[in-house]
């Protein structure tokens, strides 16, 4: 094992960098206009055309393979558009069919390959999981003028296609030639499939193009930086799932590069800051948190007594003693009630702030009853609002 | 020949002449005729499946057309695509798209930006300003994935004033929005028409059409009539647009009485 840095992985991080950055903001695009599966079925429909580039051209030059591959791939988004159009089939079984047909075809085109005396076998296995290990100087370039050529095309028609993402009839209504955009963007779909063809394998390259993007999204609502955060998150899962790759014998690049990308995915999905579950639990929690101590002051100013015993859980409340005994707690930490005699009293601040949640609700009922038609408008009220608006109390 | 009848002097505002338009060999519309002279608020009523929104998508050029001329101002669309403005319906966009408020107000102004270039300090300004007029300067900085279906639709509105266009295509503006959001499109729709612009707007609702267009056309696949609210939207127009079907006949009974009151 050897964990320093040679010319030739310098060379092969390099590349995988730059494929997973052009990969990520393609890919941010892919997944925007729902075309995820687009990258999957267009990788899967390759393998057929780099078998026949092999056949014909006869030796394993790798930009005549890529050119096959190329070829091949855009038959096969052809073929869904086509069975799209021309057949009543949906989207999604046009893409199954052309996605298994496409690549069934290419392994047994495979397995013949490997039937031939002296045929390199190997050789073209390794697009199907991916390797990095032979990448050469000349494939290095092909790699830079491409996925640079991409960062440039976006960089340069950024706001066409955030509006032909958005909306594509609107972009037509404007004038813009909205579906050569599109087709544009389709393109760059394609090349980013094909050039990560070596790297990332067949059946894993559509992952590379979505998860960076998808994973991106939980962090950011705009489209400027979900495209550098998804870039970022395509650079990392590309050279840390290469660089690992080239240090353990005999493991593929594309499972290790998709493996650091479902590693970032997974950290986005609890923790990202725009719908991470951890972030959502956190809201609904300080929602309900809020809803019960409420709904425990108008409680108190409505009884007789003005208190409730420790150990008493009002039955309308449904809560387990636990939960109950902690609003009780927050309450008084925040000075709304107090402890007395075994029970909780309001504060005197408390008393004034359950008068406000009773007029509150009183009025938002009554609201709701003569202006139904205004509920959405109704139900963005709260406590905080009542308060900024002078609510008028009983 | 469009726009070669009577009062030839000046071109008529829109001229939708003889259009076809078929899905795979099936017609959608049939031999189209719709001429606008004047400034209106015209309403496009018609069944499910009559072709309203194709009939807008044809004018736009979004839909192929088998046959038909359509011309602006006397001139082609492409001469024109910026005094035309567009609101698509609001259920054909992903609203969990990553924009604010402000970048889908901002897309109105593209058109007039050309290639290459970003909306600037202009542009942004004047996108606050539509914004103000359809009443949600303050939301601008949200994004559009919070928005309720009327706020969703008043941003749309304001997307299509920042194009600051003459004529104005909407489908289905008030479809699902709430009555805050009835009230804000109707006044806007108003006031367009007070400075001089002509809307066409795809409406379902019978019952509100006397009180919102000053002109209607009623489609089922022909152009069944074209004219004043006043004069066309007839119980007998009615009939003829939407065939006998009870549950229209008992609404077009509410819709002429609604109109009879009004002075």
């Amino acid at each position: 094992m050897n964990l320093g840095f040679t010319y030739n992985t310098m060379l092969v991080l390099a590349g995988v960098a730059l494929l997973g950055g052009a990969a990520g903001v393609i890919g941010c695009f892919a997944v925007l206009r729902r075309r995820s599966l687009t990258g999957d079925a267009l990788a899967h429909a390759a393998l057929p055309g780099l078998c026949l580039s092999y056949f014909i051209v006869g030796e394993r030059n790798r930009h005549s393979l890529l050119l096959g591959a190329f070829l091949s791939g855009i038959a096969g988004v052809g073929a869904i558009s086509a069975l799209r159009r021309w057949t009543r089939l949906k989207e999604d079984a046009a893409i199954a069919i052309v996605l298994s047909v496409f690549f069934g075809l290419g392994i047994v085109l495979l397995s013949v390959i490997s039937r031939i005396p002296g045929g390199p076998r190997a050789g073209l296995e390794s697009f199907i999981l991916g390797k990095t290990a032979g990448m050469t100087r000349d494939d290095l370039g092909l790699i830079t003028i491409l996925a640079l050529g991409t960062l440039a095309i976006v960089v340069l028609f950024y706001k066409e296609f955030k509006l032909i993402t958005f909306d594509l009839e609107f972009a037509g209504a404007q004038g813009w030639p909205a579906r050569s955009l599109d087709f544009l963007l389709q393109m760059l779909l394609v090349v980013a499939v094909i050039v990560g063809l070596p790297a990332v394998g067949v059946v894993l390259i559509a992952a590379l193009l979505v998860i960076p993007g998808a994973a991106a999204r939980f962090w950011t609502q705009r489209l400027g930086t979900l495209l550098f955060l998804s870039a970022l998150f395509g650079v990392f899962a590309g050279v840390t799932g290469a660089w690992v790759s080239a240090n353990l014998e005999r493991v593929p690049t594309g499972p290790l590069v998709i493996v650091f990308a479902s590693l970032v995915f997974l950290i986005s999905l609890v923790f990202g800051s725009r719908r991470g579950l951890l972030g959502q639990w956190l809201q609904q929690r300080t929602y309900r948190r809020r809803f019960e101590q409420e709904r425990l002051l108008a409680m108190l100013l409505e009884r007789e007594t003005g208190m409730i015993w420790i150990n008493e859980i009002p039955r309308p409340f449904g809560w387990t003693k636990r939960r109950f005994r902690r609003t009780m707690d927050q309450g008084v930490k925040e000075r709304l009630l107090e402890y007395r005699d075994g029970g909780v009293i309001l504060s005197h601040e408390g008393t004034a702030r359950a008068a406000l949640v009773v007029a509150m609700r009183r009025s938002w009922r009554e609201l709701l009853q003569t202006h139904p038609q205004e509920a959405p408008a109704l139900l963005r009220l709260d406590l905080s609002s009542a308060d900024a608006m002078d609510f008028p109390l009983p | 020949m469009p726009g070669a009848d009577s009062n030839a002097m000046s071109p008529a505002l829109l001229d939708i002449h003889d259009v076809t338009v078929a899905y795979q060999r099936r017609p959608v519309l049939w031999d189209v005729d719709l001429t606008i002279r004047e400034p209106c608020l015209l309403g496009l009523i018609g069944p499910n499946g009559a072709g309203k929104s194709t009939l807008i998508k044809t004018a736009l050029d979004l839909t192929p057309r088998v046959s038909g001329a359509i011309r602006y101002f006397g001139k082609t669309l492409a001469e024109v695509r910026q005094r035309i403005g567009y609101v698509p319906q609001r259920e054909s966009v992903d609203w969990d798209f990553p924009v604010s408020v402000l970048d889908v107000v901002l897309m109105g102004t593209y058109g007039r930006l050309g290639w290459f270039r970003r909306p600037g300090a202009k542009e942004k300004a004047a996108a606050r300003e539509c914004l103000d007029m359809v009443g949600m300067r303050a939301m601008a900085h949200q994004q559009i994935g919070q928005l309720s279906g009327g706020q969703q639709q008043r941003t749309f509105l304001a997307r299509a004033l920042a194009q600051d266009a003459d004529l104005y295509f909407m489908d289905e503006p008030f479809a699902g929005v709430d009555a805050a959001t009835e009230r804000a499109i109707f006044s806007i729709l108003g006031d367009l028409r007070d400075r001089g612009k002509t809307v066409i707007v795809v409406h379902h609702e019978l019952r509100s059409v006397p009180q919102f267009f000053d002109q209607v056309a009623l489609l089922n696949v022909r152009l069944v009539a074209q004219g004043a609210t006043a004069t066309t939207f007839t119980e007998d127009n009615l009939l003829k647009t939407y065939g006998g079907r009870l549950s229209i006949l008992d609404a077009v009974g509410q819709a002429v009485q609604a109109q009879e009151p009004t002075p």
